[in-house]
């Protein structure tokens, strides 16, 4: 070519070019100081001298797709130019990530393949996050994960870990009313006015568990009426005190709400699960709180049970659901509800905040 | 398998091929979309376990129940766990999972309220036998069998903090420095039975290493102790004898002299020194010029000396000699930035200055007199 030809070419036609090659034996080629960021290609091409044509296609790591090799070439296209500032790259780096969890998984797998480090750590803390606060059932789905492990072995660090704070709420909470009943069954032939100071005991209690908590269950709880209060309680205490003494293996209501707490959604009742439960039970019976006398009619009305089931059931689904849900769920009980005070951490769960609040 | 791998190549391939073997074994959960691999189950344990490390303690532990591919490389990955967020079921908790994390090498168990009880620690000394650094903090509950499980069981510890762990006698503290010879760092702060001169001479024979030592509070602690430590462990680095109150010159003379790497010492409450220790510490420094000319050629001479010395409500000490310290050793600061001399309640000492606070004194002075 002659001088002036040589003038006439547009810089980009003497970009040079990798040719790369995935899995499924599609060739591509990509401009060397994107290609070149990548660790993994770049050795291939500096060691083993490969890219250069379509012949020598450097071959991709099996785990890197098509999709997941154009995610990452974006990925490097933005960050290998130097002039960026650090304020440019972190908001590309949260819009990037902004995917769903199977692609996010994917592009993490596909990363670590190729080595590069920086995308990487970036898609491993977003991982990470989505997995913090979750129970093992939510982990399971959300990643498609087999559910091959024994019941034992499931519920054995769960039990454990019922130092979870909305847990040590809910077992505060059974605790006092189970206090509250033994004190009306002893008081049983006093006038009415007793009861009331017992019931703003209990509102104290409640309300300040909604103060860290937005335990809307506890608040319908407090507002209805005294009379139905009373034989709910009875219920609930009756099946609690069921559990304990007599080892039942059915779910009834405090093994619901432990089952429902610790594992997410659904109730389950095994053999170890029954023996590990007394455990968590002693603990409800822990220190300040004596233990139950016994004193209570142990018939309870199926209907009414499985009524009471089904509250409890209501109140732990809620305590786990979702912030927005719970928002709702809050806001449509209308006039029933004291203002609530929440903290929110970045995705909405109670927990961190709960847990400041432990001390 | 690329990077740092902390786990065996052996275990890794293990689980590697379990994980593959589920996947394949799951018809409903598997998608593969011609190659690549799109189902989570595949990717490496490595990953994995670069993802948990993200995570906090408590969600760790979750993972390890969510699926048997999970649960085995987490066991065989996790190498450092907290449990002091625990309230209540710490010692059940240690129970259920130190037979399954066997890799583990540091445990911190610090407890706010006592949950901690032998069995939980004898159970750590039957399967993590690769403990390097165990805090048993505040452990109230825990007894000698504690400490002759720990013995047997983890050989390899480092560190080791067992301050405020007041059931402890110094016959099982002995016991386990016999075994435990690998010790750095010994945490024995309000550990009054435990640390004697008895279980400090015990330390001297056994424990060479040591470079950090922490005995605040143990009031029977008296010269014995301390000079059979200075004779046996050389490398000690970091001392501190907050209210110690037996000691007299003579411990001091002895660090002074067989502990040249002597960077920080704590004389809190020790109202029997005098300047006496003060001056065998400053010539202590000088005699060693020989030896600092060594460190110095591997550049090191800054970190040589004392840098931070502790000697509040040591009544005894008088401004020359605390002077001629502070000149000896260039790291001991007096101003406020880098206050490494503390000398709270010695009301004879105020006058004593690092040289930083001289060069501001004296500049300032300068400026006024040019005023005039």
């Amino acid at each position: 070519m002659s001088e002036v030809d040589m003038a006439v070419i547009k810089p980009e036609m003497m970009k040079s070019y990798i040719w790369l090659q995935t899995a499924d034996g599609l060739i591509q080629q990509v401009e060397q100081e994107v290609a070149m960021f990548c660790p993994m290609i770049c050795h291939e091409v500096i060691q083993k001298d490969m890219g250069s044509s379509k012949n020598y296609a450097i071959s991709l790591p099996q785990r890197v797709n098509p999709a997941m090799l154009s995610l990452i070439l974006d990925y490097c296209r933005f960050h290998q130019v130097p002039g960026r500032s650090n304020k440019e790259r972190k908001s590309f780096d949260e819009k990037f990530i902004r995917m769903d969890t199977k692609r996010l998984c994917e592009l993490t797998s596909a990363a670590d393949s190729l080595q590069l480090k920086p995308l990487v750590d970036l898609t491993s803390r977003a991982l990470a996050r989505i997995i913090e606060g979750k129970s093992p059932e939510e982990i399971r789905e959300i990643f498609h994960l087999p559910d091959d492990l024994t019941e034992e072995e499931k519920l054995e660090p769960l039990k454990n870990t019922t130092d979870d704070p909305r847990i040590r709420l809910l077992n505060r909470l059974y605790a006092k009313k189970r206090k509250e009943l033994q004190e009306r069954q002893k008081l049983k032939n006093i006038e009415v006015e007793e009861e009331r100071v017992d019931d703003r005991s209990v509102d104290d209690l409640l309300s300040f568990i909604n103060g860290d908590n937005g335990d809307s269950k506890g608040i319908k709880n407090s507002k209805s009426k005294k009379k139905n209060r009373r034989r709910k309680d009875q219920q609930k205490n009756t099946s609690a005190n069921e559990a304990i003494k007599n080892h039942n293996k059915e779910p009834n209501g405090l093994n619901q709400v432990c089952h429902s707490a610790e594992v997410g959604q659904k109730v389950r009742a095994g053999v170890g699960a029954t023996s590990n439960l007394h455990d968590v039970e002693d603990d409800i019976f822990d220190n300040k709180n004596e233990p139950d006398d016994g004193d209570i009619d142990d018939e309870i009305d199926p209907a009414l049970k499985e009524k009471i089931d089904r509250e409890v059931e209501d109140f732990a689904r809620r305590l786990n659901s979702d912030w927005p849900e719970r928002m709702q769920e809050i806001l449509s009980f209308g006039h029933e509800r004291k203002p609530v005070h929440f903290s929110l951490n970045g995705n909405g769960s109670l927990r961190r905040y709960a847990n400041s609040e432990q001390r | 398998m690329i990077g740092e791998a902390k786990v065996g190549n052996e275990d890794l391939n293990l689980c590697f091929e379990k994980l593959m073997m589920v996947a394949a074994g799951n018809s409903e959960g598997v998608k593969m979309n011609g190659v690549g691999i799109t189902e989570w189950k595949d990717i490496p344990v490595e990953l994995l376990l670069r993802i948990v490390s993200l995570l906090d303690d408590q969600t760790a532990i979750v993972a390890s129940s969510v699926c048997s591919g999970w649960r085995d490389a987490i066991c065989l990955g996790l190498t450092q766990l907290c449990l002091s967020w625990c309230r209540k079921n710490m010692n059940n908790l240690v129970l259920s999972l130190a037979p399954k994390f066997t890799r583990l090498q540091t445990l911190i168990l610090r407890q706010e309220n006592p949950q901690l009880e032998d069995n939980a620690v004898e159970t750590i000394s039957k399967f993590c036998h690769d403990l390097q650094d165990l805090d048993l903090s505040k452990s109230f509950k825990l007894s000698d069998r504690s400490l002759y499980a720990l013995a047997h069981g983890c050989p390899n510890l480092k560190k080791l903090n067992i301050s405020g762990c007041t059931s402890f006698s110094d016959e099982a503290l002995a016991y386990l420095t016999n075994f435990c010879r690998k010790l750095k760092i010994l945490n024995l702060c309000g550990c009054v039975k435990a640390a004697t001169d008895h279980a400090l001479q015990a330390i001297g024979r056994n424990c060479n290493m040591l470079q950090s030592l922490n005995l605040g509070w143990c009031d029977n602690v008296g010269d014995l102790g301390v000079m059979s430590l200075a004779y046996g462990c050389h490398d000690l680095r970091c001392l501190d004898l907050c209210g110690c109150v037996r000691i007299t010159d003579d411990s001091v003379i002895a660090l002074a002299n067989e502990c040249l790497h002597l960077r920080s010492l704590g004389l809190y409450y020790c109202r029997n020194i005098t300047d006496r220790a003060m001056y065998s510490l400053a010539h202590s420094r000088v005699k060693n010029k020989g030896l600092t000319w060594e460190l110095s050629m591997k550049g090191r001479y800054e970190d040589d000396g004392l840098k931070s010395l502790n000697i509040s409500q040591c009544t005894a000490l008088t401004p020359s000699a605390v002077q001629a310290l502070c000149d000896t050793f260039p790291a001991l600061h007096t101003c406020s930035g880098r206050h490494s001399l503390v000398m709270s309640g010695c009301l004879n000492l105020t006058s004593v200055h690092c040289a930083c606070a001289v060069q501001a004194h004296r500049t300032f002075n300068t400026i006024f007199h040019t005023a005039h």
